[in-house]
């Protein structure tokens, strides 16, 4: 009793110099402005699609962080996670009504990563507002606006990601690469459809005739029910702003270099996740991050020339290429890459395997 | 005072003032519990609490129906500062209508939630009489809050202590108490944007009465990408021999000004 308050004292003390030393929240505002939640209003069906996506995002990494075991893991997001979000994507299950907020939906793995939800968020937020922005006409400049989301967005750099494409060797070439999508190809599929949509959206609202913008926005995300409806369909590689939003990403290059980049991070944080060589994912979690967030470091040195916009319904034979036909891809001149496009898969595999024999010569 | 804020917001707001996202987890006294969570609003948010009534009956005749408006903003980072006032109405055979007590608070959190550590806020207020339903002096108190997530749960802990000399009973309003201490239990439901809420506490009244000890039963729900509504049920399990309860029904709406944001040199960006 008598050295009960002073322990409770230092207990107490204890406890809060952990919390003051620990990582902050640091919630900050979007940027707003008068085309805030313009994409809801103007292109609903699309908008529902963005907040399942989010659900999807939050869930996966919520179920990876709380599986007791890699098959339950597997069961969990092949079949179960999967099922459910094809069930809302189709208008089968309900829908979220709004954009929902990744600590809602994945606490243990907001509690697990925090800066990397922070970066992710703050991503999505410049995600969303370029959607707002170009579904908004009364926003009569649009490249002002998305140059003050812009550099807003740089306001914050702990949770940016780089404005200059990083080396595909990070997503692809690391001990653990590789290991998400060989354990769970089905919902890696999916992942990369959300990619995709996210790309030919905006794509479509290139489009300055209103009317034309619209089909193409419902020709997207038709598309992308498609997928889910025949996951045959799921893109084969990770889609990236050069082949599907060519007109956007030379518009808006450091924002598509944004987007590619926070794509590839998502990959490289399932592989981290679900790798069980990985043993403190927090550590390496934010190593990855630190290695991305370098703005001069492991740069892309492909070239990376854009292919030109290629209308929806013709994407599926570039989307069905595998990875190491993408990377070779991003080798090639555009016309190199449209003759590449019209190749059989064994036509293909050969041209690669020239390249290859070339390149070592060099 | 309420004058005075709608000033404020007539003339910061002018063309640039934009409605964003509302919370529909953020927690703030009376909205729909007592109990509150540890996450202040946003940095450069700022959010307006309609004054919906906040119904309570005694068993002796007596009808309080209280309006209570409140202004918060995201300052800085984990930071936000608020201020909240009372508009009452007695019925008890004659009506009568004043204005009760008007408090200022600041609410800091110490840290982003870990996976052992809770998170932590500190919550110092100043409350002050603004009209016939108010204290006579003014009080200084300082509320600690901790909140743990588990899943869909969320459970949260307050405890407060308010300095100041007592109250002639029946002078101070719901604001002011000389200790409370409590407990919340929060569920939520993500895809329908909405939290069911109950807790309990005690609380000691600042003119030196006995403890009473109060639950509380709500729920938020978005009702709008930029409002939230909340309603509630209070009960007073334990107090001065009268069996009370009530009502409470909110509305809270979140916004900000284009121009406390960076963006550069030329500020594009909204509607032209």
């Amino acid at each position: 009793m008598k050295w009960g308050r002073p322990f409770l004292s230092l207990a107490i003390l204890f406890f809060l110099a952990s919390a003051a030393q620990a990582e902050k929240r640091e919630a900050i505002f979007y940027l707003p402005g008068e085309y805030n939640f313009a994409t809801q209003r103007v292109y609903p069906e699309f908008n529902a699609m963005l907040n399942i996506i989010d659900i999807g995002h939050a869930e996966l990494a919520e179920r990876l962080i709380r599986a007791k075991s890699e098959e339950e893991a597997i069961r969990s997001i092949e079949e179960d996670l999967f099922n459910d979000i094809t069930g809302m994507f189709l208008g089968r299950k309900r829908r979220p009504r709004f954009s929902p907020a990744e600590e809602t939906i994945a606490p243990e793995s907001t509690k697990r990563a925090g800066r990397l939800n922070k970066a992710f968020d703050w991503t999505h937020y410049l995600h969303r507002q370029v959607y707002d922005i170009f579904s908004e006409d009364r926003v009569v400049d649009k490249d002002r606006a998305v140059r003050a989301a812009l550099t807003y967005y740089l306001t914050e750099p702990k949770r940016t990601f780089p404005l200059r494409m990083k080396s595909m060797r990070l997503m692809e070439g690391q001990s653990f690469s590789g290991y998400w999508r060989e354990k769970y190809p089905k919902f890696n599929g999916a992942i990369w459809a959300y990619h995709w949509l996210q790309l030919a959206g905006n794509e479509a609202l290139m489009e300055e005739n209103r009317e034309a913008r619209r089909m193409k926005m419902e020709a997207a995300v038709d598309e992308f029910k498609k997928m889910f409806i025949d996951p045959s369909r799921l893109p084969k590689h990770m889609p990236m702003a050069h082949e599907i939003s060519p007109t956007f990403a030379k518009r808006f290059p450091e924002v598509a270099a944004t987007f590619d980049n926070l794509h590839s991070f998502h990959d490289i944080y399932m592989d981290i996740l679900t790798n069980p060589a990985v043993r403190d994912k927090q550590e390496e979690a934010y190593r990855q991050l630190q290695l991305m967030q370098a703005p001069v470091e492991d740069l892309e040195t492909m070239p990376l020339y854009f292919l030109p916009p290629i209308p929806i319904e013709q994407q599926q034979p570039l989307l069905q290429m595998g990875p190491e036909e993408a990377m070779a891809m991003m080798m090639m001149s555009t016309e190199e890459q449209l003759a590449f496009l019209k190749m059989s898969s064994e036509e293909r595999q050969e041209r690669i395997k020239q390249r290859r024999e070339a390149g070592s010569h060099h | 005072m309420f004058l005075i804020l709608s000033i404020l917001i007539l003339i910061l707001g002018r063309s640039d003032f934009v409605f964003g996202q509302a919370d529909y987890r953020n927690l703030d006294p009376g909205r729909p519990i007592v109990i509150e969570d540890a996450q202040p609003i946003e940095f450069r948010a700022f959010e307006f609490q309609l004054g919906l009534p906040r119904y309570t009956r005694t068993r002796g005749d007596v009808s309080l129906l209280a309006f209570a408006p409140g202004l918060t903003w995201g300052f800085a980072k984990d930071w936000e500062a608020g201020l909240e006032g009372e508009n009452i109405t007695q019925l008890d055979g004659t009506t009568k209508n004043g204005f009760g007590d008007t408090q200022l608070h600041l609410l800091y959190n110490l840290n982003q939630e870990g996976e052992l550590l809770p998170a932590v806020a500190f919550r110092p207020e100043w409350t002050v009489g603004t009209g016939p339903f108010g204290g006579d002096y003014s009080y200084a108190g300082l509320k600690g809050i901790v909140s743990k997530t588990l899943g869909m749960n969320r459970i949260h802990l307050n405890g407060s202590y308010t300095a100041g000399p007592p109250e002639a009973p029946g002078r101070a309003g719901d604001r002011i108490s000389r200790a409370l201490y409590g407990i919340a239990y929060e569920r939520t439901f993500p895809i329908l944007f909405a939290v069911f809420l109950v807790d309990l506490y005690a609380v000691r009244p600042i003119e030196r009465g006995r403890t009473e000890l109060i639950a509380d039963l709500g729920g938020r729900v978005q009702l709008t990408p930029t409002s939230v509504l909340d309603a509630g049920l209070v009960r007073a399990l334990r107090n001065e021999g009268e069996v009370r309860y009530g009502f409470t029904l909110g509305v809270t709406t979140l916004f900000s000004f284009r121009r406390l944001f960076p963006t550069g040199a030329d500020g594009g960006g909204g509607a032209e």
